[in-house]
């Protein structure tokens, strides 16, 4: 029970994280100056707000589970203590960090203050993904391995937390800012996609040892599965940049659409990754 | 030149990243061992890990008497080597379980077994 709590309080952190970086990073660039406010109130205030809590959460999961001592066990001081004082406590501190500085931006954000927005985004970036090398499988094997998944783990949440704000740039924005939007994301997502599959490709076969293992073990299938809806994740983006953005404003409605999959795919990945982490191992 | 390098960068970034994952913090041994058929009362449970854990839990249960009552508190330094002192324990078949935590953040379990006879 106390995995399932922990690994479904994380994919919902990674829905905030991905909030916090990819939604702030896509309003200072993209959003026109009069969506602004929207989006900081409807989107990036609350995610930050939610990853705050449920970086707290996830520490208090992980204290009752250990506790074994039912729900009040969440709450006992000497396992709290102990938690507080090992990875578990630096990450839920690090990222707690990292959600009020990502705040602090987004409130910069309505002020128009973009430069000291994108300098405290930049310290939220850092203090959200430096904890993914902190713990976990990757936590013990070999160093550059963290700084990988980081790298990884930045750049899908650049890419998921984009959509909701291009999505409504889409259904709101002029033509001509949709087009200049779109156009530009979609020239860094070609970098950044290479990097993150090479990053994850490096993250799986120094987790599996090998590639064989990807069809021989139930983990290995089950990321073969976070694999294909990644795969199905980059032709829908494909379709966007190659075909349907060229073609604006005509395939405005189309585009909707297919940025509407792209979140409910990304969700699926986020989740999928989730459990893959807590309640599977490589080995 | 640049495809020089690229191969290089390559093979460079292979072996640091080919070292497989480690396994999981694991009981590499204790005294009493697992299966151990002890004609003495042991002093001390004495566990050695593979790498340093914090010992969230542990306990000692006898198959018909039940639970033995141990000095234990989780503490939160990490060691690879724990030592608990145990009460006089009298004849019986004990079951030692282990809850850990890793410096993975992971929670580790495991259990072992000792026979104690005093008959000579």
């Amino acid at each position: 029970m106390w995995e399932t709590a922990f690994a479904l309080s994380k994919w919902l952190l990674y829905g905030a994280l991905s909030a916090a970086i990819g939604g702030t990073a896509t309003v200072q660039l993209w959003i026109p100056s009069g969506d602004v406010a929207n989006q900081v109130k409807r989107y990036l205030l609350p995610g930050c707000i939610a990853g705050l809590l449920l970086s707290a959460i996830g520490l208090f999961i992980q204290v009752g589970a250990f506790a074994e001592s039912g729900l009040s066990g969440m709450f006992d001081p000497v396992y709290l203590s102990i938690l507080w004082q090992s990875p578990a406590g630096s990450v839920a501190l690090t990222q707690s960090l990292g959600f009020v500085a990502a705040g602090l931006a987004a409130l910069l954000l309505l002020r128009r203050q973009r430069r000291s927005a994108a300098v405290l985004w930049l310290l939220a970036a850092t203090l959200l993904l430096l904890p993914f090398g902190w713990r976990g499988h990757t936590a013990e094997a070999s160093p550059l391995l963290g700084p990988a998944l980081s790298l990884h783990a930045g750049i899908a949440a650049l890419w998921i937390g984009a959509l909701y704000p291009l999505w409504c740039l889409n259904r709101n924005g002029e033509p001509r800012q949709i087009r200049h939007g779109m156009e530009q994301f979609g020239r860094l997502a070609a970098w950044l996609v290479a990097l993150l599959v090479f990053c994850g490709a490096w993250i799986l076969y120094a987790l599996l040892g090998s590639f064989a293992p990807l069809v021989q073990s139930s983990y290995g299938l089950a990321l073969c599965v976070k694999l294909l809806l990644v795969g199905v994740l980059l032709l829908l983006a494909a379709q966007n940049k190659w075909r349907l953005v060229p073609q604006l404003p005509a395939t405005t409605a189309r585009l909707s659409r297919s940025i509407r999959a792209e979140i409910l795919l990304g969700a699926i990945i986020l989740l999928l990754t989730a459990l893959l982490s807590t309640l599977m191992g490589p080995e | 030149m640049f495809k020089k390098s690229l191969i290089k960068i390559l093979a460079l970034s292979t072996l640091l990243f080919s070292a497989a994952l480690s396994a999981h913090t694991h009981l590499e041994s204790s005294a009493p061992a697992d299966g151990a058929q002890l004609s003495q009362s042991p002093e001390a449970l004495q566990l050695h890990f593979s790498k340093a854990v914090r010992l969230m839990h542990v306990s000692l249960e006898e198959k018909s008497a039940g639970q033995v009552k141990l000095a234990f508190m989780p503490g939160a330094v990490a060691e690879k080597d724990i030592s608990l002192p145990l009460p006089a324990l009298e004849a019986g078949e004990y079951t030692v379980s282990w809850v850990t935590l890793g410096g993975d953040g992971h929670k580790m379990s495991g259990k072992f077994s000792f026979k104690l006879s005093t008959e000579k």
